[in-house]
């Protein structure tokens, strides 16, 4: 084994998951090998960080500062409900005015509506009192024609 | 109490049910999130945040996975979510950075005095090289690692919370050490 080959199986040779074999392989050289003595050293040492950080200790008040922030996220979050019901109350207030407004319009609308029906009502009374009166005048004269050519017939 | 008598409890607000929850769980939760963000207040909220949405949304929880399955994957999504945060505030704050180069000279200085205690701060190097090389692991393959090495868990565990499967797991993990193994080898043998 030479320090190319070491250096791809290094890792594995200080967590000592190589077969038994490369294990006393990698042993020999390092034993032999300065550089590669001094490499496993480093990397040994700064693998250990792990064991180190491991152990983090439990906090004592740990659950009594979790309990506090629970409370406060309720509140929090009761608070936003009851801003947020009140900001839509708010909105209905001019909502509601613009539907008194729209309704009063329709009515005036509606009203004048129907003033304006009567008149028409009125004005195709009249046109049909004067077309009658029409009819009247021209019946009598297609009365009158054949009145004449009865008695221009009866001449001939 | 079973996980699932506790489910119920907490289902109906029980308070008593929900901190027994917690303090059974707690420690579980704050490793699995000190391993993505390596800073331990950051992990305490983290946690914290973890444990409100699982009082809030409680009953979205289906028996058909264990409880600790989903508390590792609410922890893993909200660390992770951390993490691109993050991500995001220091790359704006490297661009303000370059605009203010007086303070980050300052920032220098007052780095090499402090550098007194030699060990310590070699201990602190050797962590942060650790957390970058971590961090910068394709997501799935950082999510394997920091399960199998912080958490311990299992490759079925592991499956089960990735939802996937386990020659997927190894796979993940095994391309996630020889990057790891890469990174490091590589930055020391420039130092």
């Amino acid at each position: 084994m030479n320090c190319k080959d070491l250096n791809k199986i290094l890792l594995f040779y200080i967590q000592g998951e190589l077969a038994p074999e490369t294990q006393t392989e990698a042993e020999r050289h390092i034993s032999s090998c300065n550089a590669c003595q001094a490499l496993f050293n480093e990397l040994s040492q700064t693998l250990d960080v792990i064991t180190t950080e491991k152990n983090i200790p439990d906090s004592p008040f740990f659950y009594t500062r979790l309990k506090q922030r629970i409370e406060s996220i309720k509140d929090e979050q009761s608070e936003a409900i009851f801003s947020s019901t009140f900001f839509k109350s708010w909105h209905l207030i001019p909502l509601s005015l613009l539907i008194i407004i729209g309704i009063t319009f329709g009515i005036l609308l509606g009203n004048s509506a129907s003033t304006v029906k009567s008149s028409s009502a009125i004005l195709s009374e009249r046109s049909s009192a004067l077309k009658a009166s029409a009819d009247e005048y021209f019946l009598n004269d297609i009365n009158q024609d054949t009145f004449y050519a009865y008695f221009q017939n009866d001449k001939k | 109490m079973s996980d699932k008598d506790l489910v119920e409890k907490i289902l109906q607000k029980n308070e008593q049910a929900f901190r027994q929850f917690v303090e059974q769980y707690q420690s579980l939760v704050l490793k699995t999130c000190n391993g993505f963000v390596h800073d331990a207040d950051d992990a305490q909220d983290i946690a914290q945040d973890v444990f409100i949405e699982v009082y809030q949304s409680i009953e979205s929880f289906r028996n058909d996975a264990k409880l600790s399955t989903w508390l590792y994957r609410i922890a893993v999504n909200k660390s992770l979510n951390h993490l691109r945060k993050n991500r995001r505030k220091q790359w704006i704050q490297s661009i303000e950075n370059i605009f203010s180069n007086g303070d980050s000279n300052a920032n220098n200085v007052q780095a090499s005095e402090s550098a007194g205690a030699d060990f310590h701060l070699e201990s602190n190097e050797r962590a942060k090289i650790l957390h970058e090389a971590i961090n910068s692991l394709p997501k799935m393959q950082h999510t394997a690692f920091i399960l199998n090495k912080y958490e311990e868990l299992s490759y079925k565990e592991i499956a089960d919370v990735m939802q996937t499967s386990i020659p997927s797991v190894e796979s993940l993990l095994h391309r996630a050490k020889l990057n790891l193994q890469k990174k490091l080898i590589n930055y020391y043998k420039i130092f």
